[in-house]
């Protein structure tokens, strides 16, 4: 009997110790919000000079100099106003003098002539250091006294005032200065000027930040904001639907219907400027014949498609949208559903129906394959795919499909360049610039046209709105008509919340994913 | 005893070494490199000079036997190195969440061998009674159940449905109750999961062998002899029946490990499970490498507890030394 007991006791201490862990502490009846993340963990190094770590936990204690209204208009964060210059090479900007770094020495001029000049350095490989090349050449940056900072152009930029709103988080040079960026003891304990401030960090499970009550624009109406990392969609919307997140992604339309039916639940779009397109290399042998490309365009009904998989989200037909931006051309050529045309201009190009029924041109078959992400959090791809398969397949075009994880994607499209077609997203911001997919000089799908370069370039150092949208239109117009790809439509992004959570309104501009939306200090949480 | 036990050790160690060359191989025959992802940049706007320059810097640019040596060095003096992603020790990462899938495992196992074996015995004291039959229809099912599926459907039912028990991570954030208990109904629907498909195999190897030895002459005799069933059957046919039992062990190691994998992901346990599928994507070699060592290594053990149960409880076996 003794023993019995004995053992009991002792199995149960082993129990309590294998369980084991640290308490956490109790804070029910303060205002928590818990973001649930999927795919990438908050993870060290919490430092935007080093990585844009998603899911960008940063975007909470880290802020740049400009940001952006809910109705896409540049307005001041960390600098209260700014000037250009009548040649617009030059941007004066006029500090904010409240702000403090979350460890109370004062922000001025110094820490952004250090980012800056630390994100330039070559050595220091930072992916922020693109914000502040124009055409490739640096800015330059110049201290004019402790609230002022001056920036120097190359040459005139409507992209500059945008790029000053993004990855282009301001860090304390205290803290910083003459460390080695990659192992700097303040990438696990970062400080920042945002509204909320750093707390601790679990790595790949989740980051807590809490309420920094000197922020320069009121104190969060939150006290916490968690970031919890969950295993995939079902966990995410296990743990919403069961309260223990408040926030999460919903990435298909399963998901969607899933998270719809959930009590006390609001379900967001916002339109995050991507366009989900097929890709094809214009240097593969029929893909060079405008043709042939065209005839492809005709095969495929993108309503249709956009309706059975996508959902209910706006069908492209050109780069740049969604229609609601300002940057939008509804008037390019479109390519509806018409297999007769584009049987006509495969035989136009010299491709006849072969012996079995598909098209050939010198015994040889209009065959390729298409390269699609396996493993994607996103199963459109795949049924893009399929359903395209079979309409190439009506006009005689043989098309394979195949798939592959991420890395081996990349560098295959990236880096060998070694590809036929791609489906893919093509990511624009709602201050567009064509340039990266379209340019001779970088284009991947291998476009080249003289003409385009010409109207990217100058739709890129076009600071005035009107004269840009022009450029834009043209370039809109001229990638339609050459069908340099077959856009789908446009990506919408979802996410399920609480009722009881209150956000400013989302714009345009992704919560999740664009350091656009700077009134996180007004996120309410009620009972 | 002892000296087969460490000869053993010493063999395990060329093995883990062969292990450890072939999976640095195998790793680098897939393509793409973690630079893209280290860059973590929308998806396609890395220049080729800032590649080059992160891959130079994180020392992917030199050839392969050379890698592997550095890593060697590093690896027999205890440093696994850094991850690529994170730039953390790789110890340390393991460190954090080794403990976690042993937890996860241990538990399972623990359930699984005391339900399986219980019930094994259950069947085989009245084979092809009803019991058994519904025991075995039930292993079947169970066994041919994805832990994937019946993971979410143990979420969907104790965890959204009737809201009994949490189903994410390993203890709330926001916990007022007592912390050991919140931590411990974290721990019931993983473990279930996990266990599941393993009570099974238990069972069913438990089931077969004590049926084997029942039918022995000598359990024949020793009934003749006038001894209680109880007695025989504990005495007598179970711990004989357990010598093929015991060889499972080595089997249900590694499992065990692939069945977290999958568990990790559906109740976002932040184990060793989880973060391999992170790093095989982000193609962080340290970490992949460090896994994979860790992983053959628990095989390497669980075989040798195998062999080494497998000779406590048959006096028949001895190795020579």
């Amino acid at each position: 009997m003794n023993s019995t007991r004995l053992g009991l006791i002792l199995v149960s201490l082993v129990v309590a110790v294998a369980i084991g862990g640290q308490p956490i502490s109790a804070q029910s009846d303060q205002k928590t919000f818990v973001r649930g993340i999927v795919g990438q963990p908050p993870t060290v190094p919490v430092n935007p000079l080093v990585r844009s770590s998603n899911p960008r936990a940063e975007l909470w204690m880290f802020e740049p100099l400009i940001s952006y209204t809910s109705d896409l208009r540049p307005r001041g964060q960390l600098a209260e106003r700014w000037d250009v210059s009548e040649d617009g090479l030059t941007y004066t900007f006029f500090l904010r003098r409240n702000v403090k770094w979350h460890d109370g020495r004062p922000f001025t001029a110094d820490d952004v002539v250090f980012t800056v000049e630390t994100a330039l350095n070559e050595r220091n490989n930072s992916p922020m250091r693109r914000y502040y090349l124009i055409r490739n050449r640096p800015v330059r940056v110049e201290k004019v006294d402790a609230y002022t900072v001056r920036f120097v152009l190359p040459s005139p930029s409507a992209l500059f005032i945008f790029n000053m709103s993004q990855w282009t988080m301001i860090v304390p040079k205290h803290l910083l200065e003459g460390k080695d960026l990659s192992t700097a003891d303040f990438n696990a304990k970062p400080v920042g000027t945002g509204p909320f401030r750093f707390v601790e960090l679990q790595d790949k499970q989740f980051i807590r930040m809490a309420a920094n009550p000197d922020y320069y624009l009121g104190r969060p109406k939150l006290d916490f904001w968690i970031d919890r990392a969950l295993g995939d969609q079902n966990a995410a919307l296990a743990a919403f639907a069961k309260g223990e997140v408040d926030f999460i992604g919903v990435n298909s339309r399963d998901a969607i219907e899933t998270a719809r039916r959930i009590p006390n639940t609001k379900i967001y779009s916002y339109n995050a400027g991507w366009i989900f397109s097929f890709n094809m290399n214009l240097k593969a042998s029929f893909f060079s014949d405008m043709r042939v490309r065209r005839a492809m365009a005709y095969a495929i009904d993108r309503d249709q498609l956009a309706k059975a998989i996508a959902g209910d989200v706006p069908v492209a037909w050109t780069l740049i949208g969604p229609p609601s931006s300002w940057a939008y051309n509804p008037n390019v050529p479109k390519y509806p559903k018409d297999v007769t045309r584009a049987r006509e201009l495969l035989s136009e190009a010299g491709f006849r129906p072969g012996p079995n029924g598909m098209a050939q041109k010198d015994g040889k078959p209009l065959k390729f394959t298409v390269l699609i992400q396996s493993g994607a959090t996103d199963s459109d791809p795949e049924s893009y795919a399929v359903v395209m398969k079979q309409e190439f397949r009506a006009i005689g075009v043989d098309m394979d499909i195949q798939r592959l994880d991420r890395p081996t994607l990349e560098k295959r499209l990236f880096e060998d360049k070694e590809f036929d077609a791609y489906l893919w997203w093509n990511g624009y911001s709602f201050e567009p610039d064509p340039a990266y997919y379209w340019h001779s000089s970088s284009s991947i799908n291998n476009y080249a046209n003289p003409e385009l370069d010409l109207l990217i370039d100058q739709a890129a150092s076009t600071t005035n709105r009107d004269a840009r949208k022009r450029f834009l239109d043209a370039i809109s117009t001229k990638v339609a008509r050459d069908v340099a790809f077959i856009p789908l439509y446009y990506f919408s992004g979802f996410m399920a919340t609480k009722t009881n959570i209150k956000f400013p309104p989302p714009s345009a501009a992704d919560f999740n994913n664009s350091a656009v939306l700077y009134d996180v200090q007004t996120i309410e949480k009620t009972r | 005893m002892h000296r087969v036990i460490f000869r053993r050790l010493l063999i395990s160690v060329p093995l883990l070494l062969l292990v450890s060359i072939l999976s640095f191989y195998i790793l680098r025959l897939a393509p793409g490199d973690p630079v893209r992802v280290y860059l973590a940049m929308p998806f396609d706007q890395a220049s080729p000079e800032l590649i080059a320059r992160t891959r130079a810097a994180l020392g992917l640019d030199r050839p392969l036997y050379a890698q592997y040596l550095r890593w060697l060095g590093g690896a027999v003096t205890g440093n696994l190195g850094n991850s690529l992603m994170t730039r953390r020790p790789v110890s340390t990462i393991i460190g954090e969440t080794l403990p976690n899938t042993l937890r996860l495992m241990g538990f399972a196992l623990a359930i699984a061998v005391t339900l399986g074996v219980s019930l094994g015995m259950l069947s085989a004291v009245r084979p092809d009674s009803k019991l058994d039959l519904a025991l075995s229809i039930t292993t079947y099912v169970g066994n041919s159940i994805p832990a994937f599926w019946s993971g979410l459907m143990l979420v969907f039912i104790f965890g959204v449905w009737l809201n009994w028990l949490p189903t994410v991570g390993m203890a709330s954030l926001q916990h007022a109750g007592n912390p050991l208990l919140d931590r411990a109904a974290h721990l019931v629907l993983p473990v279930a999961t996990l266990a599941f498909q393993d009570i099974v195999v238990w069972l069913r190897y438990q089931r077969n062998s004590l049926l084997e030895v029942l039918g022995e002459d000598y359990i024949r005799t020793a009934r003749a002899k006038g001894l209680s069933n109880v007695t025989v059957l504990l005495r007598h046919a179970w711990k004989n029946s357990l010598i093929s039992v015991i060889t499972l062990l080595g089997y249900t190691l590694p499992r065990l490990l692939t069945g977290a994998y999958i568990v990790e992901t559906i109740f976002s346990w932040p184990g060793m499970g989880r973060l391999s599928v992170d790093a095989i994507y982000q193609r962080d070699y340290p970490i992949i490498m460090a896994l994979l060592l860790v992983s053959s290594t628990l095989v390497v053990l669980g075989n040798l507890l195998a062999d080494v149960g497998y000779a406590l409880a048959d006096p028949r076996v001895r190795y020579e030394a």
